[in-house]
């Protein structure tokens, strides 16, 4: 069932991405599933296939692969069924949920990852994989490739979720055919599936749990916003199943995919990195391979920085085309500049920090607001959020130290997990003892304010 | 409302996905011809059932599979390893047809039924 909002929708950023979506512009259930699988789909996950397989058989990956996208799509289902049932992005969520100010730390966080870090590694991690198929061009010049995967990655994402939909639209089934025959084509290459199999038993080092980290870690914060995709879903079902299911059907298929490849090839990686336009080359895939890389770049890339910019919008009052603009030139400017380098110590640990903030938003809205209190979220234009959810962020911040001082499973989820778990009893505390979470601003004229 | 270019889409549908199925009879290795079948036989099923009488909407949706399926014959065709050695230029035909028959489709629903471009 979808809400009903009562305000008037004005939409002034562009896109809605401080509005919840009108009822006439919601979108079917094909167009979410294939967007959010287009939003997994991408080159970094096609890799973690040839990185379970660098440690472990063909059997355990497809294990670990599954496991580990399915730990993602429980975790996507209630996150992004609140977009589905309010058409809010995550950034409005955020406020519901941590206060204006404390939605703002989240979101300013999320937009410089996603919006800035992870795009400048994705547009450098393309120009890496054209350079292995032309070295001698002017597309093997790094900073010439990541100039051009960036500008077009910014172009394509200042036209909208129409855009971004209409490129996963085309993008998501050509990988998946292309991903889908690249591993026919390994066990054929490999003499068969059971000679697959025997080469890939060579491969030891990486726990069951070990690989299961590495795929949930990999995938996580983009499970966190996929309410800015399941917004336009027609309904709380729609944007919760469909989202998670696309999320987690192509991340499976793509690391299965990936990890036969790799087996088969037998390529050496660039570092810990498997090699992935030269495993391409060696099964004979040709510029076929340059398409899947391409197109998993640009899709995953345009939905990155048109997700940070819808994050940003609900803030400021600024067009979202513009931020697009702004983000995705800094985010080249990073990946020409080699500077994306040094960004990855930082994606690693804001990866641990930044999932328990979605387990205080899980805990909040699914546990305190709708089976405590039985009431709702709301987004009415103009309504007064609070300020800051301090048990929100003191959580958040203990769950990610917890976290990291664990030594089981995959850190990101395991500080989800703690997150929503401690968020849970300490809110019900509070709201027993009637002592307020939510920081206000006293005397504030507002018709309604949010009672903690 | 029924429309009338499903006939066109359709019959496109048929031939081109037959063009594509041809190469198996020259063909030894399997992997090639679960790639003719695979995508060469849904074209042809899909063309006879929208031989009937069909919404705008299906149409779109018939148009998008062509589309696609032609994107993905042409895109494994230039690969050594997915191209056909002797009969390689029917799947080119069945890619461009495809492709060609399919954006006259979605072109179609968007400009003379109002449709929006994805279902």
């Amino acid at each position: 069932m979808s809400v009903e909002t009562k305000q008037t929708t004005v939409d002034k950023s562009g896109d809605f991405s401080r509005s919840a979506i009108p009822a006439d512009q919601r979108q079917s259930s094909v167009s979410i599933f294939v967007t959010t699988a287009g939003w997994v789909i991408c080159l970094s996950t096609i890799l973690a296939g040839g990185v379970l397989v660098g440690g472990m058989d063909l059997g355990k990956a497809s294990i670990a692969a599954i496991v580990g996208m399915l730990i993602l799509a429980l975790i996507a289902a209630p996150i992004a069924g609140i977009g589905g049932r309010h058409g809010v992005p995550t950034a409005m969520i955020a406020k519901s949920a941590l206060g204006s100010k404390g939605a703002l730390i989240f979101i300013a966080i999320v937009a410089f990852m996603n919006g800035i870090g992870w795009f400048a590694y994705q547009a450098a991690f393309m120009a890496m994989a054209v350079k292995e198929l032309f070295p001698n061009t002017i597309f093997g010049n790094l900073a010439v490739g990541s100039t051009i995967g960036g500008i077009i990655m910014t172009i394509l994402a200042i036209f909208g979720f129409k855009g971004v939909t209409i490129l996963c639209f085309i993008a998501v089934p050509m990988i998946v055919s292309l991903s889908f025959f690249g591993g026919i084509a390994a066990i054929e290459v490999s003499g068969g599936m059971s000679e697959l199999m025997k080469i890939s038993s060579a491969a030891t080092g990486m726990t069951m749990g070990a690989g299961i980290t590495a795929v949930v870690g990999g995938a996580i914060m983009g499970c966190m916003m996929l309410s800015d995709v399941a917004r336009f879903g027609k309904n709380e079902k729609v944007g919760s199943i469909s989202a998670s299911l696309g999320y987690m059907i192509g991340g499976v298929f793509c690391i299965v995919a990936g990890a036969l490849m790799a087996v088969a090839a037998n390529v050496d990686s660039i570092g810990t990195t498997p090699n992935l336009p030269k495993v391409m080359a060696a099964l004979g895939l040709g510029a076929g391979a340059l398409v899947v890389l391409v197109l998993a770049q640009l899709t995953t890339n345009t939905t990155n920085v048109y997700s940070a910019a819808v994050s940003i919008g609900s803030w400021v009052n600024i067009k979202q085309r513009y931020i697009v603009l702004i983000l995705g030139a800094a985010g080249t400017a990073l990946a020409v500049f080699d500077i994306y380098a040094y960004f990855i110590p930082i994606l690693n640990f804001i990866g641990t920090a930044v999932p328990p903030v979605a387990g205080v938003i899980i805990a909040d809205y699914w546990i305190i607001t709708r089976a405590v209190k039985k009431s709702d979220y709301s987004f009415e234009e103009g309504k007064y959020y609070g300020e800051f959810n301090w048990l929100g962020w003191a959580v958040a911040i203990v769950s990610a130290v917890i976290a990291s001082k664990i030594n089981f499973f995959a850190t990101s989820f395991n500080s989800l997990v703690i997150g929503f778990i401690l968020y849970t009893i300490l809110a019900l505390i509070c709201n027993t003892c009637n002592v307020s979470y939510m920081i206000k601003v006293k005397n504030t004229n507002v018709e309604e304010i949010k009672e903690a | 409302m029924k429309v009338k270019e499903n006939h066109f889409i359709g019959i496109s549908g048929i031939v081109f996905g037959i063009c594509n199925m041809v190469p198996c009879i020259n063909e030894q290795k399997w992997t090639l011809i679960i790639y003719f079948i695979t995508l060469g036989l849904p074209e042809v099923i899909v063309g006879v059932i929208g031989q009937k009488d069909i919404n705008p909407k299906s149409l779109r949706s018939m148009s998008w599979l062509s589309t696609i399926l032609g994107m993905v014959i042409l895109s494994l065709n230039v690969s050594p390893y997915y191209h056909s050695t002797t009969m390689s230029y029917m799947n080119y035909i069945a890619a461009f047809g495809l492709i060609i028959s399919g954006l006259y489709g979605i072109f179609t629903c968007s400009k003379k039924y109002g449709l929006e471009l994805i279902p």
